[in-house]
């Protein structure tokens, strides 16, 4: 934990630009910003993506991140903003802590960050949806925590339910087939 | 347009929801993949993907922007966010997700229904990137104390360390464009002065000046 850049620069706090701060975060001014008034919302506790963050902080981050966007538009007479959050190094995370972008937006302003639409067939769709379903009621449902793995005694099913489901689905998948 | 005029804030909300697709995709009424739904949020798949698996997380009830939604529920959204993120690691095998949210037309949003993107990502897809820009130190620290108040402001909470970095002047919690006012002679007439503010107004509204929500969202026209 110590080994992040950012758990050390939020212990000792004079190195960032602080615009708010509680228990559970800090909001600061970027100061390499895309745009002018670029803030950042980070999570005094150390997780490194957004899935190993406790779900309370999660919660709690974004309404800040809404209070921060709100104070854009209130006083640096912005016409919109965009909340970012990149997760994981191939999503261009650039540090190993999690942290949420804020953005002030204005028309005609030097940013980017339109993606060009690509046309998903029906049949994709229905596929993707598919490879999703298989853990999304799980995952949903709350049930699937990152960190701690609770064991209990009487039944070792618990860590198999995922091999478990995923026979279930291609049981069904077999079913299908004529 | 002319009935729009005529019409209520009330009337004009309503009409809107009639008319949002999305609003339908969650009644129901137009077709969409659907990965999970309770009775606050809908996450379906979008038609025009930035990469396969890119998921909508939308409000049932029908807001167009953040600032419109209650606390808990962008706090639940935003749940819904992570897990979809990790739905997304699993099933899709994605090497990274990006959650991303515009608020305004300016900002890229499209539809005037909130929704956050939950878009998985591949190494090298060059969806897009943060640029960064130096800023100077002056700058940066006017526009600290212009957010930090207004955080205060907000939050109930007091100015974070205000007292310690600024000028003796900054005690109030409710900070607007401090910095002209500040600099007019106090000799002037009440009158004057009154003149000279409600000028600035106006010039605000045409430039800079703070915009209200109502007008973010009109951007749709």
């Amino acid at each position: 934990m110590t080994d992040c850049d950012i758990c050390k620069l939020i212990e000792s706090k004079d190195a960032f630009k602080v615009i708010y701060e509680d228990d559970i975060c800090l909001a600061i001014l970027h100061e390499s910003p895309s745009v002018s008034g670029h803030c950042l919302v980070i999570p005094k506790k150390h997780s490194t993506i957004i899935e190993e963050t406790d779900d309370e902080v999660v919660e709690h981050i974004f309404v800040v991140a809404n209070k921060v966007s709100s104070a854009i538009f209130d006083t640096l007479g912005a016409h919109g903003t965009n909340i970012v959050l990149n997760n994981g190094a191939d999503a261009g995370q650039e540090l190993p802590h999690v942290v949420v972008n804020v953005i002030p937006r204005k028309e005609n302003d030097p940013l980017n960050l339109e993606w060009q639409p690509k046309q998903a067939s029906q049949e994709e769709l229905k596929t993707t949806s598919s490879m999703m379903k298989v853990y999304a009621e799980h995952i949903y449902s709350g049930k699937d925590k990152l960190p701690e793995v609770k064991i209990k005694k009487e039944e070792p099913a618990a860590e198999k339910e995922e091999g478990k489901k995923e026979d279930d689905y291609l049981v069904k998948g077999l079913k299908r087939m004529p | 347009m002319d009935n729009l005029s005529n019409m209520s804030p009330e009337e004009i909300l309503e009409l809107q929801k009639k008319n949002c697709i999305f609003c339908k995709i969650i009644a129901k009424e137009i077709p969409a993949q659907e990965i999970y739904s309770d009775d606050k949020v809908s996450v379906i798949l979008d038609i025009n993907p930035a990469n396969q698996g890119h998921c909508l997380i939308m409000p049932k009830q029908h807001y167009q922007i953040l600032p419109q939604i209650p606390d808990d529920l962008i706090g639940y959204l935003f749940l819904m966010a992570k897990r979809t993120s990790r739905v997304l690691l699993k099933a899709l095998h994605a090497q990274g997700t990006t959650v991303f949210v515009a608020n305004g037309a300016v900002a890229g949003q499209k539809a005037p229904h909130f929704m956050i993107h939950v878009i998985p990502r591949k190494r090298s897809d060059m969806l897009f990137q943060l640029p960064k820009n130096s800023i100077n130190a002056e700058e940066l620290e006017q526009i600290r104390q212009k957010l930090a108040a207004r955080m205060a402001a907000l939050t109930g909470r007091k100015p974070h360390a205000v007292e310690m970095q600024a000028k003796p002047e900054e005690k109030t919690a409710e900070a607007e464009p401090v910095k002209e006012d500040s600099e007019e002679p106090d000799s002037k007439s009440e009158e004057d002065s009154e003149k000279e503010s409600s000028g600035k107004q106006d010039n605000k509204k045409k430039d800079d000046g703070p915009i209200d929500l109502d007008k973010i969202t009109d951007l749709f026209g």
